[in-house]
């Protein structure tokens, strides 16, 4: 009974809320629309810094490996915005950058041939960038 | 129990306040016993695995998301589905911090929050599946946005004329946007100019590098494959669309257009040795920016290894290296400033379009403001410190320095008088960018541009309405609740070895993983019963409720003082300490998030205060098109619930102090061990 009232009260509430907006709508001035909330409000701590930078760049690779067609100067594009919310310009002298894309190919289940192209590609066939890569893939 | 919006008494004390709420039980020692097992398996749960999953109901207030809204949390990131242009429902993802700064603490709303018992396998399952699913939307919504520009840039070259939406990112640091020419190869803005020493020796070192032609025959490989770019394929890329596959990438032509551009204008800076423009850095006056000898000496090291940086960075392959080049050439120049002068110079990281905000606008907000100072400052201080350590200083501890410099040094401007300051669009990057100039053409007859730009009106129409029928928004039957259990379902599909699972194999395949199946097609697609939904039927073995920032801070104070007066000065917004009505709110008097009883009284003359203001609305319509009038209805329509006891509006804080997020605890980024 309880609920059944309290589901009528909510219907009605509900019912006026449509006249305004319903759901979350999205607002570039929200107030943590920049990177300051996160720099001001937690410590600079420099080892959380590079997970959350290598787990973005890991989701990134995890999701291009399954593009239907690979573009790889638009992957570096994709790359560049990541690194940059994160305060880096110069994403291909972070060795992150590498251990996180071999990471994210091992998340992929790349294997092989195939991985060993990736590699060679992502990398420029730069023989420290290419260590990177599977330090990454090796501890995934 | 009830799971009204925030029906807390009004008396209870904060520590209550913030015990998760008890979980079904009758008896007193089944209780016990039962706290007992949640303890022993919780505490099991905290130390040998994180399998845990949030499921985050946010209160309704005014505004954006008056219904109430709902998002998921995987460990620190958050996934929520926003209505957004053009017309959708879009994932999105969200630091769990940076949410709860904007929903909790800036949009006042308490959350809700149900922890999910899975295994290791059903959660990275699910948190894959949202992760691409939020993948594949960014490239799909991408692609879209780069179509407009393939367009916007045509029409351009059709037109002779720039238009100002496409933008060189970091040219702005040393080119003005006005003394371009089309078809011009040089131009008066590095006419009469001084050269900087910094680049000149730059130049140097890469001259010895690569040779004393390498920079002009790049320059001129530049322009040579601008003049032969071609338009996009976008066909393909439109035909193959789907919401489950990652969308194939595409260097769309504007996008490599003005790549080409910027390293152009790039590599012509370190060529000509340009200096960086007089707006693109920030000489704060403070004596805390002055650098000490082993600050400095950690300085001259990170500069050195900055400028092997960019001489890598000339030849570099990637795409996009002119505005990577831009940025660090200017902070190459910021740090010799720097090391001459012993004193932190910093190149300036706000957007060329930074709104910009009156002085008198923080009038109210004196003591936000100062906490803002002194949060930046503490920050700055530690950030600062880390120039005195041994270990090596990188890119991204400088550009959190050179971002907290930019915000004390405009922060300090509102302390010292009613200056105009940028308070939002400090970036951790530099971005200060010019209108993309006309200055190099591709050689295309009228006719292909003409024939281009049509093609792109019909791809972008058909793309646009193929995104708008993959991710529809409606009310009821697609928003913020129904997809995130949409997403759930089909990650579980994945799962299921049939492939054209039933219902029924759903049902059964959510039960084992999750304790149980949520369908949104009864009435579980309204936020707040969604939540009931998952307490009912998941496995959910904590339940919490973080309360909203006035909540929270209202119970600080009736530990601290008598309850009657703080009750009474509280409960209404003229007496109010803690809230101060802003521009974000409609008008009304009293608060009735934290009154049950009264509700109804209050909410009758928070209706009449919305009519009244309605009234007034009227007559002020000429000279306010209409504000206060759309101010009053809101507030009217906003009252109404609560006459039949329910509470919709709560109040906003504008301003408040990033630092709240670290001092308040539990909070969504401390969730595993609340």
């Amino acid at each position: 009974m309880f609920y059944q009232k309290k589901y009528i009260y909510i219907l009605t509430a509900f019912s006026i809320t449509i006249l305004l907006y319903g759901c979350s709508f999205s607002d570039s001035s929200q107030a943590s629309s920049d990177s300051i909330s996160s720099i001001v409000s937690s410590p600079s701590n420099s080892s959380n810094k590079e997970a959350k930078y290598q787990e973005d760049v890991l989701d990134y690779t995890h999701a291009y490996v399954k593009s239907s067609e690979a573009d790889f100067p638009s992957f570096q594009k994709g790359l560049a915005d990541i690194a940059a919310t994160h305060g880096i310009v110069d994403w291909e002298q972070d060795p992150n950058t590498y251990i996180a894309i071999g990471r994210g190919l091992k998340k992929a289940k790349v294997e092989g041939v195939t991985y060993e192209t990736y590699k060679k590609n992502f990398s420029g066939s730069d023989y420290g960038k290419m260590e990177d890569i599977q330090k990454g893939y090796d501890s995934e | 129990m009830c799971y009204f919006n925030a029906e807390k008494p009004r008396k209870r004390k904060r520590s209550q306040d913030l015990a998760p709420l008890s979980l079904d039980s009758g008896k007193a020692y089944k209780i016990l016993i039962s706290s007992f097992l949640l303890l022993i398996f919780s505490s099991y749960q905290l130390v040998f695995a994180q399998n845990l999953i949030n499921y985050i109901y946010i209160e309704s207030n005014e505004g954006n998301s008056s219904g109430g809204h709902a998002a998921l949390q995987f460990d620190n990131d958050v996934y929520h589905y926003q209505y957004t242009d053009p017309g959708v429902i879009r994932l999105q993802k969200q630091d769990a911090e940076n949410f709860e700064y904007d929903y909790r603490f800036a949009a006042n709303r308490s959350l809700h929050t149900s922890q999910i018992d899975v295994t290791k396998e059903t959660y990275s399952s699910l948190r894959d599946y949202f992760n691409l699913q939020h993948q594949t939307q960014q490239q799909q919504f991408k692609a879209l946005d780069d179509l407009r520009k393939d367009q916007v840039l045509l029409q351009s070259f059709l037109s002779g004329v720039p238009n100002s939406a496409l933008r060189l990112k970091g040219a702005g640091l040393f080119y003005e946007n006005s003394g371009f020419l089309p078809n011009q190869s040089s131009n008066q803005n590095i006419q009469d100019r001084q050269t900087s020493p910094t680049i000149i020796a730059l130049n140097n070192v890469i001259k010895k590098k690569y040779g004393k032609a390498f920079l002009s025959q790049r320059i001129s490989e530049l322009i040579q494959k601008i003049k032969s770019l071609q338009p996009t394929q976008w066909q393909k890329s439109i035909a193959t669309v789907n919401d489950e596959q990652y969308p194939r990438m595409v260097y769309s032509f504007a996008n490599q257009y003005m790549d080409l551009m910027t390293a152009v204008f790039a590599l012509q800076v370190i060529e000509q040795g340009l200096r960086l423009r007089e707006d693109a850095y920030i000489v704060p006056p403070n004596r805390l920016f002055e650098l000490k000898d082993e600050e400095l000496a950690n300085l001259r090291l990170y500069r050195k290894q900055l400028e092997e940086g960019l001489v890598k960075l000339v030849n570099s392959k990637r795409p996009d290296y002119g505005y990577a080049l831009l940025v660090n050439v200017a902070r190459l120049i910021a740090i010799d400033t720097s090391i001459i002068q012993k004193k932190l110079i910093v190149i300036d990281t706000f957007d060329s379009n930074a709104d910009i905000i009156d002085g008198k606008d923080f009038s109210k907000y004196t003591e936000q403001l100062q906490r803002h100072l002194s949060d930046t400052y503490t920050r700055l201080i530690n950030t600062k410190l880390l120039l005195t350590q041994k270990k090596a200083f990188n890119e991204s501890n400088y550009s959190a320095l050179e971002m907290l410099v930019n915000r004390y040094t405009e922060l300090s401007k509102a302390m010292t008088g009613n200056q105009e300051i940028r308070f939002y669009g400090a970036n951790l990057v530099p971005t200060k960018s010019i209108v993309l100039p006309l200055l190099i053409i591709p050689e295309w007859s009228k006719e292909k541009l003409d024939d281009t730009i049509k093609k792109l009106s019909v791809y972008q129409e058909q793309y646009q309405e193929t995104l708008k029928k993959l991710y529809p928004y409606h009310l009821i039957i697609h928003n913020c609740v129904t997809e995130l259990f949409r997403s759930i379902d089909k990650a579980l599909m994945r799962q299921i070895a049939d492939s054209n699972p039933t219902i029924p194999l759903i049902i059964a395949e959510s039960t084992q993983r999750l304790g149980g199946y949520v369908d949104t097609a009864k009435i579980n697609f309204i936020p707040v019963i969604s939540n009931d939904a998952v307490r009912n039927h998941y496995r959910v073995i904590k339940q919490t409720v973080l309360p909203s920032f006035r909540l929270m801070k209202l119970n600080e104070l009736y530990m601290q003082r008598h309850d009657l007066l703080v009750y009474l000065t509280e409960n209404n917004t003229f007496s109010s300490t803690l809230y101060k009505h802003n521009s974000d709110d409609s008008f009304f008097i009293f608060f009735t998030d934290d009154d049950v009883v009264l509700r109804p009284v209050y909410g009758a003359v928070n209706t009449l205060a919305g009519i009244g203001q309605s009234l007034l609305g009227l007559f002020a319509w000429p000279y306010d098109s209409g504000d206060m009038l759309r101010a009053g209805g809101s507030g009217v329509l906003m009252s109404l619930p609560e006459l039949l006891f329910v509470n919709m509006r709560k109040g906003s804080f504008k301003y408040l102090p990033y630092s709240h997020l670290s001092t308040t605890k539990p909070s969504l980024s401390n969730w595993l061990s609340n």
